[in-house]
């Protein structure tokens, strides 16, 4: 298991591809890991590209530390990994709701690292109040509710591993200070994004909540260079739906 | 045993190995893996865990075999009920085209 020293972070990473520009995947908040990419679209963008996937702090198999979980830190990190991997050169970026914002606040602070941005389902602000009070409790019912479909029901039906899932995701609401890191956060300034001139690709899905359709208009009027794929799919598109999303951002990204 | 059932035994003894590293003994123990063992209901195999496992086939079995890539083209159903055999399968029939 290849795991690097990111900034004082023991971090699991993989690639895929062994030729071809450089593109990196940010994953989702809790449940989210490097396998959310890795059985879903990496395998076919590696066909033309070598593909960086890595768990962020707290998740899947990196280290989880009690502090560091807000965009800008999550967002250093990735820079770390870029700068390193990308041997200086730009790279394309990838990610998937709360990846997508850490994805799009390092690509506004280090435009020059970035060739392309693709958004898919993220949410602006990253997170609010409202939002964790339908969800609170913070038990594992609640983590439960937060899951996509298919992990429900290997939660439900699984046994002690599966649980280890579960356990994980409370662990992170329950002993580190992500939820009140990324509630403290301010939201993007229209100005900030107004200036970002990088092409994007936003990919929302037809099944998706109301948090997530206002982000998507709000950016396809203010970013720039802008372009929407709408795929028939909930917010977990890269389970629901990986033959379109993986065509459209290969479509995106060869243009 | 002829050839190809031999080689396939072989295979299988080789990916319970690699599991056994990554889920560890003390589970094996509990749960021998045989080609109807499934990595969802038996093991439990976490998603993350695959990831380790796709890895490990990676490095034994080289470019031939594509783990990922296999994986990717399957439905959901299809991933929840897959056994070890089905595996050890897909092993065995990118070796005899290489």
């Amino acid at each position: 298991m290849p795991v690097e020293d990111v900034g004082g972070l023991k971090t699991h990473l993989q690639t895929l591809g062994a030729s071809g520009p450089g593109v990196v995947l940010v994953h989702g908040m809790l449940i989210g890991s490097i396998a959310s990419w890795y059985f879903s679209i990496a395998p076919m963008l590696a066909l033309k590209r070598r593909v960086l996937m890595y768990d962020l702090r707290g998740h899947g198999l990196t280290e989880r530390t009690p502090s560091g979980y807000g965009l800008r830190a999550m967002a250093e990190d990735l820079h770390t990994l870029v700068r390193r991997h990308g041997g200086g050169a730009p790279v394309a970026l990838v990610g998937h709701s709360y990846g997508a914002v850490i994805a799009l606040r390092f690509a506004l602070d280090h435009p020059e690292l970035v060739t392309r941005l693709v958004i898919v389902e993220a949410p602006l602000p990253i997170l609010t109040r409202e939002h964790v009070d339908s969800v609170s409790g913070l038990d594992g019912e609640a983590v439960v509710q937060m899951m996509p479909p298919w992990q429900q029901h290997a939660f439900l039906t699984g046994g002690r591993r599966a649980r280890r899932l579960g356990e994980r995701g409370i662990a992170l609401l329950r002993d580190t200070t992500l939820v009140d890191e990324l509630l403290a956060e301010a939201d993007f300034a229209d100005a900030e994004l107004r200036a970002f001139s990088r092409p994007v690709l936003l990919c929302y899905g037809t099944q998706t909540g109301e948090r997530m359709t206002v982000t998507r208009d709000r950016l396809l009027q203010v970013l720039p260079d802008v372009r929407l794929e709408t795929i028939d799919a909930s917010h977990y598109m890269t389970r629901d739906a990986p033959v379109p999303l993986a065509d459209a951002i290969g479509r995106f990204l060869d243009a | 045993m002829n050839t190809l059932e031999a080689g396939k035994s072989e295979i299988l003894a080789s990916v319970g190995g690699l599991i056994e590293e990554i889920i560890g003994e003390e589970w094996v123990r509990e749960t021998p893996i045989t080609m109807e063992t499934s990595f969802a209901q038996d093991l439990e195999l976490e998603s993350i865990e695959l990831v380790a496992l796709s890895e490990k086939i990676q490095q034994r079995y080289g470019e031939a075999v594509d783990f990922p890539a296999w994986l990717s083209g399957m439905e959901l159903e299809q991933i929840i009920a897959l056994k070890v055999g089905d595996l050890v399968e897909h092993i065995a029939s990118c070796q005899s085209k290489t």
